[in-house]
Order: C-alpha cells, then structure tokens, then sequence
C-alpha cells in the first residue's frame, strides 16, 4: 500500500522577552547552525571585500605582498649598514625581525577585520534576518587569508638566510592555530564595544602599534627587568617565540605556553557568542534603522 | 498542507521605545546584560515604562493564515514597522509572544548587500547569500533574475554605474526570483521602478502571496484595498480595528480626520472679502451640488471661472469641476457680488471629501479666492470601492 506523504511540519519561530540565559546552549546550538546554514555567505562576504579592495587600484592584488615584501627589504638595509645592533639571537636579525612582523601582523589583522566586517554588515542584519556571525567569520576569514600571504612571502627569506627549519616546521601548524583562536577571541571581545563606538577602530592601529614593542617582535625578550617582566606575562609572546622557534631555530621553551592559550581562548570564544547573540535584539532596537 | 493553517499568532505583544537617545542606548545596555540574569532584567519590571518610555506596540494580537493578506495600516509612528521587526525576530517583544511558522521572506532592505565596486552579477550573489541561498540556487537562477530586471547589458558592470532606477530593480528581482517563504513581509516598498516595470512587480507580488500568509504595510490605500483581504488599524501602538479591509480603510480615514488640518481661505490684494457657501453638506450618489460664492472686489475683472477640486481622505486630489472647461466664464465687477455653480452627476465613492474651490483670472491664471479644504462633502448611498470614481 502506498505511503500517504506527511504534510511536512514547518519550523517554528518563537519570539518572547523570556531572558537568553535560561537557555544558554540553545542560543548557542542557534549561532552554530545559523553559521553551518550561511557558510555560503561568509565565502562569498569575504570575497566580495577583497575584490572590492582591490579592484579601484592599479596594482591590485600586488598590494597583498607589497607590506611583507617591504618590511623585509627595510631590515634587510638596515642590517647591511650595521645601523642597529641587536643582541645576538640565535638567527640572522632581519629573518628575526620578519618572523615576527608576520605573526604580529596576523594578530593586529584578526582584532581588526571582525569589527570592521561587523560594522559593514550593519545595514543589512539591522533590517534583514541574517545572522551577524557571518560578517565577523568573513572578517576572521580574511585575515586568515592574509597569514598565509605573509607566510609565502617568509619561504624566500628563509631560503636566502640559508635556514633550514626542519622537522620542527611541522609544529608551525599548531601554533598557526593557537594564533588564530588568540586572535579571533580577543577580536570578538572587541566587536560589542566597538559596535557601539567607533573608538575602538580607530584605536587598535595605535594601541597595537605601542603594544609591538612590549612583545618579542624586533628584539628578543630580556632576561630580567620591567620590560622582560611584562613580556613575559604578555600573552603574545609565547605564539611569537614559538612560531618564531619552529620556522628557524627548531628548538622552543614556548609550545606548551602557545597551546594552554588555545581552550582559554575557545571558552573566551564562546562567551561572546552567546553574549553578542542575546544583545543583538537590543542593539537592534537601539540602533538599527 | 491546508489553507487554514495559522502562520503568524501574536499574542499580547507590547514593545517599549524611548525618545532620548542617549537614555535608549543606556537602557540598551541594561536590557542586554538582563539577557544573563535568569529572573527579570536587572531590577526592571518589563510591564513597567522606565523614564522617556512610550509603548510603540500595546497588547497587540492577532492570526494571519495561509493564503491571507493583512494590510497593516496606521499613521506614521503607529507601530507598524515595529511589529513587523518583532514578527522577523529582529527586536524582542518586552511583553507577549510571537510564533511565526515556516519560512520568513521580505520585500525589504532590497540593497543592503549591494557593494557599488562590484558588477550587478557578483552583487546577485552577495544579495542572493543574504538572502541564505546556496551558490548553486543564485546560479540557477540568475537567467531570471537578469531577465525579470531586465539589465542583460548592464549586468556586468559595476553597480556604481547604474542609475537608482536600475539599482532598485536589479534588488527587487533578487528578492522576488528567490525567496520562497511561508510569511511573507512588504514593507512599502512594494513596486519600483518605471511603469512597466511596476506592473511586473505586482504580478510578481501576487504570484508570491498566493502561498503564504502575508503582512503587508503602506500608506496606499488604494493599494491596501486592491492587495489585501484583511486590515489591521493601528494607532499610537494598539490595534483599534481587524476585519474587513474596506472597513478598515474607512476606520483609518476616520482616525486621520479627527486630526486634520483646519481649512484656510485665502483672498488675492483686489478682493476685500469673499464667503463659500455650498446647498448641503452630503450628496447621494450621482446627485448635484451647489457652489455659492460671495465676492467684494476692490478691481473689475473681465473673466474668471470657479474651479473645484476634491481631496479624498488620504489626501490625494480625486476629482475636478472647472468652469473654464464647461464655458461658464464670468466677468467680477467692482463691489459686491455672487459667483455660483453647479456640479452634476457626482459619481464618487462614499466617503468624506474635501473641497478646494478657487475663483481664478483667465488672462493671467491668477487665482482671487482660494477656500482650500473648507469645506468636506459626505457621499452617500454610492458604492464603496477601491477608486474614487464609480462609473455608472
């Protein structure tokens, strides 16, 4: 006997002013399967803004590598005319010097783009039901993209200083990772605020750009002292050393460091979904139209 | 599926605005750390107005089923758009349920998505992803998409150089080709674009709604009673009529009355004092009317014709009797005197109209009298129907 199809029960959505935290992994579960459902949006977000970028300009995509590519020939001459004298590390100082641009630059990019993303996306999930996660993961996306341009442009150095990394580059992979979930945690605790305010943008470039000279970026941490006490206690200076270690010296005090901050950082990640989740109703109503 | 199923249910819903700004994003602030406390939202009682506080939704309920068309009317600031954002899951309500079934889909924001940089092809995407299709669906469909806004030689380039006209069709043909809802939400935005693209709207809006339960919100009541079947008036927050959209139509009329303007009589420097009187104050259907004036004029005038223009409720100029047009041209002497007219065969809707009846120079189109919207004519025993002329 042929089967009589069901009338196929349609989703409910139930909207009440009953608060988020009574069902906290249920929000949660929401943000997660929004984000499974919009993975086509967050491609195509991300590739709409790099296209967008780089279409008005002459150079065009030459504009990724251009800062990289710079950096490195400018330490590189510095270097040659002995201008600055660094204590020894271990490596040759402008390979010293571009490791840790590029890892730095990483971070300063995930803080950045999530906000920046989230404040483009406001005209449409003000107005449209589209979850805001998306905009923030295209920003994260982005960046992530731009470390690995950064890291292409590292293969050349490398092989011009004549440093062979081996077996330990395979440990850069977890410590890539241990950067983007650092990265990206303190990136969505930023976007709340920021949303709200544009200071925040306009801040992390100079507040980044002091906080490069409290981490292991152009000169190794100091054994003692104020500045060796902050850099120790800097939660970037382990993703530093490390990735810095396994790209040239192969031998690293800091993995372990790197990896503690990774479930920190996820737990860290969670939380603010779920607060930007519950609060987007509110900031809506506040802000939106 | 059957067509009674029940796709949208308020229950009692109420939302709370505040009017000072700086106040909204503090309270803001306090409504989002409530999300994280279990009980209430930090001390507030939600049934409470706090300082600055108005209710821009009060106790609304209401069904809309499959295959239902809601106008959802009401002047500006009544709490329309408010509750379309509540149904959308936009806002929470502060009091009250929602329960919306199936999918939501709106003829609204149609260029959120847009990046002008990017060709209008690209943009389908951004717009067609915002609208939570797969890559593979937009590309399906994009022939009819191109199609239906009609740009086959402007979709590839950037959206920058299209004209505003194309831009909004470019977005409406995105929404219109895509979205399959079960609910779906206009909001004013109903046709855009030139003429012949308008009407391509509506049939695309009409194709649509036959599906889903729909709430559809405009200040166009001639669109409100052609689209829906059914009205909600709202005012100041709350639902004060459902039923019937004719009813509610004239519900909504009789609302803007009470706060209409008064009328004003304006006089041009040669005529001292002047008075419009009519017969009667309503008109059966077909019937006649008489206009009398009383002019004082302080120069002579060789011609000058009466002109009457009727305003329907909402405002909009429906009607025309023009003594130039009929050869009733007078001459106004120096002093006093009487202008009169009469107006045939008045074929209107029922309804209240208001009058503008202008005493005008032929030679220089200068106009001496001007009674705008001092007088209001009721029609009655005439048909009721969407236009203002029932021909006979």
């Amino acid at each position: 006997m042929p089967q009589i199809p069901e009338t196929p029960t349609l989703p409910v959505a139930v909207n009440s002013p009953e608060a988020a935290i009574r069902h906290p992994r249920k929000l949660l579960a929401e943000v997660f399967r929004d984000l499974y459902e919009f993975r086509g949006l967050v491609w195509v977000i991300f590739r709409r803004d790099l296209k967008a970028q780089f279409r008005q300009s002459y150079l065009g995509y030459v504009w990724l590598f251009l800062p990289p590519l710079l950096t490195t020939a400018i330490w590189f001459f510095l270097s040659r005319q002995n201008v600055i004298t660094v204590p020894d590390t271990g490596t040759p100082y402008p390979l010293f010097v571009l490791t840790g641009s590029v890892f730095w630059q990483t971070l300063v990019r995930l803080l950045q783009n999530p906000l920046a993303s989230f404040r483009s996306g406001r005209s449409v999930f003000t107005k449209l039901k589209v979850p805001p996660e998306a905009f923030i993961a295209a920003g994260t996306l982005r960046a992530i993209f731009e470390m690995f341009i950064y890291l292409i442009v590292l293969a050349p150095a490398l092989f011009y200083f004549q440093v062979n990394p081996g077996a330990t580059i395979l440990l850069l992979p977890i410590v890539l990772v241990a950067l983007t979930v650092f990265g990206t945690a303190i990136g969505l605790l930023l976007v709340p605020v920021g949303s709200l305010y544009s200071d925040i943008e306009q801040g992390i470039p100079l507040v980044m750009g002091f906080l490069m000279y409290m981490a292991p970026v152009v000169y190794p941490p100091p054994e003692n002292g104020l500045a060796g006490e902050v850099i120790r206690w800097n939660p970037a200076t382990p993703l530093l050393m490390a990735g810095r270690d396994a790209l040239t010296t192969g031998e690293t005090d800091y993995l372990f460091s790197a990896m503690l901050l990774v479930p920190v950082s996820l737990l860290v990640i969670l939380v603010c979904l779920f607060g930007l989740r519950a609060a987007m109703p509110h900031v809506v109503a506040r802000i939106g139209n | 599926m059957s067509e009674s199923e029940v796709l949208i249910r308020a229950e009692g819903v109420s939302k709370k605005f505040c009017r000072d700004f700086r106040k909204s994003l503090w309270y803001g602030l306090k409504d989002s750390l409530g999300e994280f406390l279990p009980v209430g939202r930090s001390g507030d009682r939600l049934a409470d107005l706090r300082p600055a506080e108005f209710w821009a939704n009060e106790d609304v309920s209401f069904e809309v089923r499959r295959g239902e068309c809601v106008g959802l009317i009401g002047g500006n600031g009544a709490g329309k758009t408010t509750l379309l954002r509540i149904l959308n899951q936009l806002i929470k309500p502060d009091c009250g349920r929602v329960t919306v079934c199936g999918k939501r889909g709106g003829l609204i924001a149609l260029e959120a998505g847009f990046n002008p940089i990017l060709t209008g092809r690209e943009n389908v995407f951004v717009n067609g992803s915002i609208l939570g299709l797969s890559q593979q669906q937009i590309r399906d469909r994009l022939d009819k998409i191109v199609d239906f806004a009609d740009l086959p030689h402007a979709i590839d380039s950037p959206v920058q150089t299209y004209s505003s006209g194309m831009r909004v069709r470019l977005g409406f043909a995105i929404a219109a080709c895509l979205i399959e809802p079960d609910v779906l939400f206009l909001d004013e935005v109903l046709a855009v674009g030139d003429a012949a693209f308008r009407s391509k709207c509506y049939n695309e809006i009409a194709r649509i709604k036959s599906k889903t339960a729909t709430l559809f919100v405009s200040h166009n009541m001639g669109l409100v009673a052609t689209t829906t079947t059914r009205g909600l008036v709202l005012d100041s927050g709350r639902v004060v009529f459902d039923g019937d959209s004719h009813r509610a139509i004239e519900e909504y009329n009789r609302l803007n009355q009470t706060s209409r303007e008064p009328g004003r009589l304006m006089l041009h420097q040669d005529i001292a004092r002047s008075t419009v009187m009519l017969d009667r104050t309503s008109v059966g259907y077909a019937q006649s009317l008489q206009v009398t004036i009383d002019v004082e004029a302080t120069e002579a005038y060789e011609e000058v014709f009466l002109d009457v223009v009727w305003y329907n409720a909402a405002g909009e100029l429906v009607g025309q009797w023009s003594g130039l047009a009929n050869g009733a041209v007078e001459s106004l002497a120096r002093g006093a005197q009487q202008l009169r007219c009469i107006i045939h065969q008045i074929c209107l809707a029922a309804g209240a109209y208001d009058l503008g009846i202008n005493v005008r120079c032929v030679r220089t189109a200068a106009v001496l009298v001007w009674s705008y919207k001092e007088h209001r004519i009721q029609i009655e025993d005439a048909p009721s129907g969407n236009c203002a002329y029932q021909m006979q």
